[in-house]
């Protein structure tokens, strides 16, 4: 990605978020009755949680913070994910107390920033400025050189429990020490590192070794490596930080990460959309306490869907929500008929039941609005994609839709159980 | 200054430094046997042991520094109460290890102690990096050392190094304790 393409993409994620924020506020204000505060938390911690990406794609790079003791080799793990020697390497005292961040050339055009966090062991003012560090960036790196010392980890514990939700990655660097080991030795080595890091990941491998730098006896110099085993866990890793990376691609594995920073654009809005839809789709679910509301206030949610959706996927702002929702409702329920029609019989008969009979079918009539609330908002997003055009083939494009709900959405947790 | 605690030295040499440095590999070889457990692993040394070497002299060893605070008051009062202390380590000295060898010069004295640092792994470090890098590793241990000397607490407590060796390198601090041992 290209200054450029990184400056249009920081400007269309700060759009992106204004929109996420506004169609989250008016569906928390204006269907705020069908929410149960519990409904309203999660739509708000989803909200929150797509928030947090945009803010941090709008930094326009992938933001490492690095942790480890003096000499664990900070610096080298810097230059090999950079592919530049720009961090000076070499012995360096233990007493460093400076944060140093670090940037490919001009920060438009870098695809890190890597901030290298002093680790001075037991030095507890540092401790601040480290959970700082760790709060303010996408991931962290914590680097070890072979089995940790106490005094290590209880710098490792501190960020973990201080900032539990940053992603984490363990690189046991200088393997090539470990590797002049016998074999026998050398396994004790990494079964330890294993063990007392284990703690600070989600999964196993998400420990990775590897050797930032490795020393040619021919020129009598530390020769710069790629660590291929913490990238691939970058591009890997769950969560916010692995679709960063996915959208910058720092390595340039073009091939695995998305093509064009407009395709990147598009998903960016997508997966916002998706987040709005869930939330709809919630409202629109609670809606089945209140007799006769299929009638009165499906449409109008889903008119507001359409609103919020047409402003995230940035289409023009004169868009008819109202006719884009009647028409896609309508070839949904053509195609759809059972998840459509009957889902309407059936909330016209719990109603006409009265108080028993909604309750009886309470269950399965909400998880059944939940999510043709989905399938519609799928389906409107491939109308919208498609230039407000259905598909030739109506029928295969709402199917696409209703894969699109299966795939992207958690399924419907009742607010009861 | 506070006068230091008078406290029984013994004609010992003490094995001290952080964990994994390499205090009961160095142990054997002034012993000339297997008589301290190694291991690549961390914690192998819990307990301080004792042996004597063919010639009489008694080594202590001792739990590895930079792994909690049990070990680190164990190793203190041993190097206390030796008259040699063998301060091992691998690389440049962290931050605790400075702060253990002030206090515990602090309460030496001058005419019960000496202290000699060992920088060990020579081997490895021949096999995997630069000699310009290796240099500058001893340099900034030299550097360490000259800071301790000039500590006030150091005041007159003789420190020798940094010694270096490893595997195939032991003559020097043979001698270094040898000369330690008669002095």
């Amino acid at each position: 990605m290209n200054s450029e393409e990184r400056a249009a993409l920081r400007k269309e994620m700060a759009e992106l978020q204004v929109e996420l924020r506004s169609s989250l506020e008016h569906l928390l204000v204006e269907f705020e009755k069908r929410l149960s505060p519990a409904e309203q938390a999660e739509i708000k911690e989803e909200i929150a949680e797509i928030d947090t990406l945009l803010e941090r794609l709008k930094t326009g790079r992938v933001w490492l913070a690095i942790f480890g003791k003096a000499s664990v080799g900070k610096s080298s793990v810097v230059n090999a994910l950079m592919g530049a020697d720009i961090a000076k390497t070499g012995v360096e005292y233990d007493v460093t107390t400076e944060v140093k961040p670090y940037e490919l050339g001009s920060s438009d055009d870098s695809p890190y920033t890597i901030v290298d966090v002093p680790g001075v062991m037991g030095n507890p003012a540092l401790e601040e400025q480290a959970i700082a560090e760790a709060t303010r960036a996408h991931g962290c790196v914590f680097v070890v050189d072979g089995e940790p010392y106490q005094d290590e980890l209880d710098i490792f514990d501190l960020i973990t429990n201080a900032v539990p939700d940053a992603p984490r990655i363990v690189l046991c660097n200088k393997y090539d020490l470990l590797s002049h080991m016998p074999s026998h030795d050398r396994d004790k080595v990494v079964g330890r590192v294993r063990q007392k890091m284990d703690k600070y990941v989600e999964q196993p491998e998400d420990i990775v070794f590897g050797s930032a730098a490795l020393y040619d006896p021919a020129t009598n110099k530390m020769v710069r490596q790629r660590l291929t085993g913490l990238e691939d866990r970058l591009y890997d890793s769950a969560g916010t930080l692995g679709q960063i990376v996915n959208v910058f691609d720092p390595a340039g594995r073009a091939s695995i990460a998305l093509g064009s920073a407009r395709e990147k654009i598009l998903e960016a809005r997508r997966k916002v959309a998706r987040k709005v839809i869930r939330g709809f789709a919630i409202a629109e679910a609670g809606s089945s306490a209140v007799p006769f509301s299929d009638v009165v206030a499906t449409p109008a949610l889903l008119f507001a869907l359409t609103r919020s959706l047409a402003k995230i996927m940035g289409c023009d702002p004169a868009v008819h929500a109202r006719r884009v929702t009647m028409d896609v409702l309508g070839v949904c329920a053509q195609v759809l008929t059972a998840t459509f029609v009957l889902g309407t019989i059936a909330g016209t008969l719990a109603d006409m039941l009265g108080p028993i009979g909604w309750f009886a079918s309470f269950v399965g009539l909400a998880a059944l609005k939940y999510q043709r609330t989905l399938i519609f908002g799928e389906a409107v997003l491939l109308y919208m994609e498609n230039d407000f055009q259905f598909w030739d083939d109506r029928a295969s494009m709402i199917s696409e839709a209703k894969r699109r709900a299966e795939i992207h959405y958690r399924r419907f947790r009742d607010r009861n159980r | 200054m506070p006068s230091p605690k008078r406290r029984e030295v013994d004609d010992q040499i003490a094995l001290v430094g952080a964990t994994s440095a390499g205090k009961s590999h160095l142990g054997n070889v002034l012993l000339g046997e297997e008589r301290f457990e190694a291991s690549p692993e961390h914690g192998t040394t819990v307990m301080s042991g004792y042996a004597w070497t063919a010639d009489g002299r008694g080594l202590v060893d001792t739990p590895g520094l930079l792994d909690g605070d049990e070990s680190r008051e164990e190793a203190m009062s041993i190097a206390l109460t030796s008259s040699i202390v063998l301060y091992v380590t691998h690389g440049q000295l962290y931050e605790p290890e400075m702060a253990f060898l002030r206090e515990m010069a602090q309460q030496m004295r001058p005419d019960e102690h000496q202290v000699i640092l060992y920088l060990s792994k020579h081997d490895v470090r021949l096999k995997t990096m630069p000699e310009q890098m290796r240099r500058k590793i001893a340099r900034e241990l030299t550097a360490q050392v000259a800071e301790l000397r000039n500590h006030s607490s150091f005041y007159g407590v003789p420190v020798t190094g940094p010694v270096v060796g490893g595997i195939g390198h032991y003559g020097a601090i043979r001698k270094a304790v040898d000369a330690a041992w008669d002095g």
